[in-house]
């Protein structure tokens, strides 16, 4: 969990759709240390971004993104 | 991975090697010209001295302008439009605002550094500003290179 408390399951989403990181990285036009800062909660992505991801996963922001509790 | 990747990694690769190759000749070149000032200053000047500051003088510029032109070529590969987006992405412009402020931080420590200095040894302004350009080129450059530097292995 990053210092936000903000989480992803984008990993998890990206194994369900059978995608690389360099993959989803071109498909939301972003270098693959990009996706993979992301995933380990290294980097903080953008709205933009986080959108991007979402519409490239076809699932909602929420559905990758979620605060952890407490 | 893919073809337009492949491209974009090694392309990376290429702008972080020259960028550590102009931080690394710039502080070579620009500390022989503060070595060469203060030898001066002080009267320490001597055959062995001279020889090696004019060495590394001449090597320091030679990489420095060596490394500009791999930054030209670098650039006119960069100049695809979808290309340079996905190199200018936004962990880029996050990385590239760190290391800024890693060179903003250290010319705050190095001013500080030098006015603690004055108070025990007398030197030129000239030697002062060197100090500084050196600390303010370097220290960014070489941020840069270390935070961008790892690809990050693929999960």
């Amino acid at each position: 969990v990053s210092a936000s408390g903000l989480n992803n399951r984008l990993k998890e989403l990206r194994a369900r759709h059978d995608l690389t990181q360099a993959q989803l990285a071109e498909r939301v036009g972003v270098t693959r240390k990009t996706i993979n800062t992301v995933e380990n909660q290294v980097f903080i992505p953008s709205t933009v971004l986080a959108l991007k991801l979402a519409a490239a996963l076809d699932v909602t922001v929420e559905a990758i993104f979620y605060l952890e509790a407490g | 991975m893919e073809p337009v990747m492949d491209e974009i990694t090694r392309l990376i690769r290429q702008r972080n090697r020259t960028l550590a190759l102009a931080a690394m000749s710039f502080v070579i070149w620009q500390g022989g010209q503060l070595a060469d000032e203060i030898v001066k200053a002080h009267a320490w000047g001597g055959d062995p001295q001279d020889l090696v500051i004019v060495f590394s003088i001449l090597v320091g510029a030679v990489g420095w302008a060596i490394s500009s032109v791999l930054f030209l070529l670098y650039a006119s590969k960069v100049t695809r439009t979808k290309t340079q987006s996905i190199i200018q992405d936004e962990l880029f412009c996050h990385h590239q605002r760190m290391a800024f402020r890693s060179g903003y931080l250290a010319l705050i420590v190095s001013i500080s550094a030098l006015m603690a200095l004055d108070l025990l040894v007398e030197f030129s302004a000239s030697i002062a500003i060197r100090s500084l350009l050196i600390v303010g080129i370097a220290v960014p450059l070489v941020t840069f290179v270390l935070i961008s530097g790892d690809a990050g292995e693929e999960a």
